[in-house]
């Protein structure tokens, strides 16, 4: 018993840490920036499938990954360019253009590649599997996934805090007019962050292939997951998202193995608990 | 003749429905100018129009005899113009020392972020904290080293000696004075303190209802009690 319960652990951490890379560029845009785009999981199908298509085409996985990143990160650079930095502040018009695109985005991507599940093939040596001693063997990849979600976290942690992109990034969302006449272009900067965010989205979406597989209704999962975890951690917090996502990571699979039933349950009753008992999130702040 | 660096011909600026500026007329060759005037007749509408921060402007905006009139904050920052916004708007988010490294332009400018700490030592003191724990004269403080870390051609000042102590306001005083006389920076300095305005500036425009309406030399102005009365509505006590 001990074993399973190990093994679902484990399995739990590593869907925390595809949870975290997806929503980490969710808090940043959300959070931070106070845009909101609930086209958010289409870019992580988008990333996901045309990730697919060219893994297909030149059977390499590497590619596959930028690939998806790049056209997620791109997607995400026209939407905020072209609709969302126009309804700066209105968040009701924000949402409902979002939505309405994440619809059409929905049907496009079912026209084009089906209703199929697509699962990538990772090169070699991430397939192999790793002795864990006495609990068995764990795959490499989810391993590596978990490795890879901690880079990524400290990776944004660190440009936050340290880098002047980051000081104008927390600068330009307390006071944008401010950082206008310090001679930052903010619409610009804007426009890079969520070329960042959604290439984090489009990267989930080849992972998340990899590790699971993607087919049509991801889209909606993961931004539900995104949502989550950003309320639960604390709006646009990379701490409060790690947070958020191992809670909800760890819910959903031990769930699975203790109390399937109500596994999908003990999720939302974590985020009615958080908005009732501190509606600020668990981590406050910025970064 | 040289272009004047700022240069405004019947600027007419909007917020909402209500017309703020009624056609200003304003030149500032070098120096420093101080626009004074009651409460409300828009001398921040003025400032902020010069920096761009005001969308709805019409007349003429010309620096350095570039017509500039419309053009965003970031485009006017990269003609050489700052500004020390009234109520300072520090970034609540960022400590001092972040504020001024996001400021600095370059290391090899006159102003730089040591030099920054050494002109408001307070503020050296004050770097790991953030701008809104801070007092109101050290945000100013910081308002003004965000300000001159751009190195500006063009200084604007909307109300600098609000809520500083009179120690603070003198040195206040000596580097503006400093600014516009060794380094030459141009000052626009809007002041509700008369004093500080007709000590520090060379010449003082009077702003009533959205218009200049009397520019005159500070030394003068600052004897002339007709006019004092007339525009200002100060006593002879002032």
């Amino acid at each position: 018993m001990l074993k399973l319960a190990v093994l679902s652990l484990l399995n739990g951490i590593s869907v925390a840490a595809l949870y975290f890379i997806v929503a980490s560029g969710f808090t940043v845009t959300f959070g931070l920036m106070r845009t909101i785009n609930l086209a958010y999981g289409s870019l992580f199908l988008i990333g996901g499938y045309v990730g697919y298509q060219v893994g297909d085409l030149t059977r390499n996985w590497y590619l596959a990954m930028i690939a998806g990143s790049a056209i997620a990160g791109l997607s995400g650079a026209v939407l905020q360019w072209g609709v969302l930095d126009r309804l700066r502040g209105q968040d009701m018009r924000q949402a409902l253009v979002t939505i309405g695109l994440s619809i059409v985005a929905a049907d496009v991507l079912l026209a084009v590649f089906g209703g199929l599940t697509y699962q990538f093939t990772p090169p070699d040596w991430m397939q192999a599997t790793v002795s864990l001693g006495v609990f068995g063997g764990y795959p490499a990849f989810r391993l590596l996934l978990i490795a890879l979600s901690l880079f990524i976290g400290v990776f944004i942690w660190a440009g936050l805090t340290c880098t002047r992109v980051g000081l104008a990034i927390r600068a330009g969302v307390d006071d944008r007019e401010m950082l206008s006449a310090i001679g930052v272009n903010p619409s610009r900067l804007f426009v890079i962050v969520a070329t960042c965010g959604s290439a984090l989205a489009g990267l989930a979406g080849v992972i998340g292939g990899t590790a699971l597989s993607i087919s049509p209704g991801e889209d909606s999962r993961y931004l539900l997951a995104s949502l989550v975890v950003t309320i639960v951690g604390g709006m646009g917090s990379i701490a409060g998202a790690a947070v958020g996502a191992l809670l909800v990571g760890l819910l959903e699979q031990v769930g699975l193995l203790y109390f399937p039933n109500y596994s999908i349950v003990a999720v939302y009753l974590v985020m009615v608990g958080v908005l009732a008992l501190r509606p600020q999130g668990l981590v406050r702040g910025t970064a | 003749m040289p272009e004047p660096l700022l240069e405004l011909r019947g600027l007419f600026a909007t917020l909402g429905n209500t017309c703020i500026l009624h056609g200003v007329d304003l030149t500032l060759a070098s120096g420093c100018l101080a626009v004074v005037g009651r409460n409300g007749v828009g001398k921040s509408t003025l400032c902020r129009s010069i920096m761009g921060l005001v969308p709805d402007v019409t007349g003429r905006l010309r620096l350095a005899g570039q017509e500039l009139l419309g053009r965003p904050p970031h485009e006017m920052e990269g003609q050489g113009v700052a500004i020390v916004p009234q109520g300072r708007r520090t970034f609540p988010s960022l400590t001092v020392h972040e504020h001024l490294r996001l400021a600095q332009k370059s290391k090899a400018k006159a102003w730089t972020i040591e030099r920054v700490y050494q002109t408001f030592p307070r503020l050296a003191e004050r770097r790991r904290n953030r701008g809104t724990q801070l007092s109101g004269g050290e945000q100013q403080m910081l308002a003004i080293g965000r300000a001159l870390l751009r190195n500006p051609r063009l200084l604007i000042l909307d109300e600098p000696s609000e809520g500083l102590s009179p120690l603070v306001v003198e040195q206040l005083s000596a580097l503006m004075q400093q600014l516009y006389r060794s380094e030459g920076m141009t000052l626009l300095l809007v002041e509700q303190n008369f004093r500080v305005a007709v000590s520090v500036a060379e010449r003082v425009a009077v702003m009533i209802s959205g218009r200049i309406v009397h520019e005159d030399e500070a030394s003068s102005f600052a004897s002339d009690h007709e006019a004092h009365e007339r525009f200002l509505g100060l006593g002879e006590a002032a």
